[in-house]
């Protein structure tokens, strides 16, 4: 997880991604954001996030990023 | 069979009558064969390319579906292939068998003559937007083909959308409904609405602005400032008006259609307006190509080299400029065939790029400058830069051509000629004094509500009020739209209303 918070913070410093739930549903990441965290994330853990999985859901907090980075990476 | 007609208001009593007396399961069947008359209505010529559409866009889901399948992105391809052909078939050959010949500089390609279907664009949309969720596994396709044609024939949206997404829509389609009361007023009431920006404000002012348009080198700088205005309130009329007609009726079957605009003339900046305007195809957009083009290997590759030379701020950029550039080529080329609407979606793509470059130094000018931009000052000027930014696109997406467009603004720069404003030019464009004051009152009555509406809902508003003064209201209004709407020639009414029509 600190793996994945430093990645985050990296690409968005200003957001505090450990108390925020609603990073793209309360669209405090844009659409760029995210892209360019998927692209981060998706170096940094050797896995490729498929379009299916860019939905608000996956990526509304640091939990949920971290729990559909462990899902892909089995 | 127009929305706006008589005999439209008599198939929508006609088909809520059999909706609402058949067993719950058998709703759909109503809607479906609503929707396959609503569309035969308008000629039986059209209907080939949408049941093409239909029947492939199913079928390829269905198999795309199939857990079995290994080899998914063929499949995908050719049902894109056979949904996109006919749509650029039928709206853009001839515009590049055009350019063609103007590249060659002869006459090689005879234009052809083609049928564009109706809502094409509106129900191809609609139709990739299911088969791309249904390939990127977001929910299963729908088995019954009957219920799938009864979403993408779903009238109220399939000439000019809202462009509804499958997973949000179907529930509500099959779904048992029953008679409410209350709906059926709300739904009135939108319909209303809808007739009075259509009717009365967006025919109102059409003769106007077509009249400016037919002869565009006769009018100063300053008359088509207020030209361009007037049609932007008109579009905005027109289209909002067929959504509310198109929700309202919706509603009388119990079903909500997507929300399509958000006072877009109150936005702040051009992105902001843009997520106001429009929304789903907007939404269509930003799901459908903005997100795989800037997830695509190039964005990724190109803008990680880009991050690692000039830092992470140049990396964000090229994925923002490059997507959002495509995006609005496309947007473009939706809205129609012709060079005029390419330049009208780049010159938005450039608004929006530009602002998301210079955000950061038109913030540090307003600070050099000491502007206070908690104002409400501040905020009004944002929106009428906004809506002047909106206005000189117009020039370009109404003009016959991109030439005239171009030489129209250019003329509202080079010969602004002030005093036309009050020489009575205004009054010889179709519109007498009457006539314009009358389109003025109706713009001031679109503002108020809109304003009310951004506090909160103006018909809950409207409903809590006692039945007398509703009464009151409603018949003025039903009476407003049918004594100063504009039906159009055929229409006895309109001989009186507007002698010049």
């Amino acid at each position: 997880m600190d793996k994945l918070k430093e990645v985050l913070s990296a690409c968005c410093p200003n957001i505090d991604f450990e108390n925020e739930k609603g990073l793209v549903s309360k669209k405090v990441i844009d659409s760029v954001d995210l892209v360019t965290l998927v692209s981060d994330i998706e170096d940094e853990f050797d896995i490729t996030i498929p379009m299916e999985e860019l939905v608000p859901e996956n990526f509304d907090s640091l939990e949920a990023i971290w729990e559909m980075v462990q899902r892909l990476s089995k | 069979m127009g929305i706006t007609s008589i005999g439209f208001i008599l198939f929508i009593a006609l088909a809520m009558i059999l909706y609402y007396i058949v067993p719950g399961k058998m709703q759909y069947f109503i809607l479906l064969g609503a929707g396959v008359v609503f569309y035969l209505t308008y000629g039986i010529k059209y209907v080939p390319f949408v049941l093409v559409n239909t029947v492939a866009v199913y079928a390829g889901a269905r198999i795309l579906g199939s857990r079995e399948l290994k080899h998914r992105r063929p499949i995908l391809v050719l049902v894109l292939l056979i949904s996109l052909g006919m749509l650029a078939y039928t709206k853009y050959t001839n515009f590049i068998l055009s350019a063609l010949n103007s590249l060659m500089r002869s006459e090689r390609f005879q234009m052809v003559e083609l049928i564009m279907p109706l809502g094409v664009s509106f129900y191809t949309f609609m139709s990739i937007g299911y088969l791309l969720d249904v390939y990127w596994k977001k929910y299963e396709p729908e088995r019954n083909f009957f219920k799938y044609a009864t979403f993408v024939l779903y009238f109220p949206h399939i000439i000019q959308g809202p462009i509804s997404r499958y997973n949000k829509l179907a529930p509500q389609l099959f779904e048992r409904k029953t008679y409410d009361f209350q709906r059926m007023v709300s739904g009135g009431e939108q319909i209303l609405w809808g007739f009075f920006l259509k009717l009365v404000i967006a025919n109102r002012l059409d003769i106007l602005v077509s009249n400016a348009f037919a002869d565009y080198t006769s009018y100063a700088g300053v008359i088509w400032l207020v030209v361009l205005a007037l049609y932007s309130v008109q579009i905005y009329a027109d289209f909002m008006g067929c959504m509310e007609i198109a929700r309202g009726v919706s509603l009388l079957f119990g079903i909500e259609l997507e929300k399509n605009f958000d006072h877009p003339y109150f936005s702040k900046s051009i992105p902001e307006f843009w997520r106001r305007w429009h929304m789903t195809l907007g939404s269509w957009f930003k799901d459908y190509l903005f997100l795989p083009v800037s997830n695509s290997s190039f964005v990724k590759r190109t803008s990680k080299k880009l991050g690692k030379k000039y830092g992470p701020k140049a990396r964000k950029n090229f994925i923002s400029c490059f997507s959002v550039a495509v995006v609005w080529l496309a947007t473009g080329l939706w809205h129609g065939a012709a060079w005029r609407f390419i330049a009208w979606g780049m010159y938005h793509g450039c608004l929006t790029i530009g602002s998301t470059l210079f955000e950061d130094k038109i913030k540090k000018l307003t600070k050099f400058l000491r502007i206070d931009t908690g104002t409400k000052s501040w905020e009004l000027f944002q929106m009428m830069r906004t809506f002047l930014l909106c206005c000189l696109g117009r020039a370009l997406f109404r003009a016959p051509s991109l030439r005239e467009g171009l030489l129209i603004i250019k003329r509202l720069f080079m010969r602004p000629e002030l005093w036309r404003l009050v020489d009575g030019s205004l009054f010889n464009m179709g519109l007498n004094r009457p006539n314009f004051a009358l389109a003025m009152i109706c713009i001031l009555i679109l503002w108020c509500v809109s304003m009310l509406q951004e506090k909160g809902s103006v018909r809950q508003m409207f409903n809590k009020q006692n039945l007398v003064f509703r009464f009151v209201v409603l018949y003025v209004a039903i009476f407003s739209v049918m004594i100063f709407g504009l039906y159009g020639p055929g229409y006895d009414a309109s001989a009186f209303i507007y002698e010049q029509f």
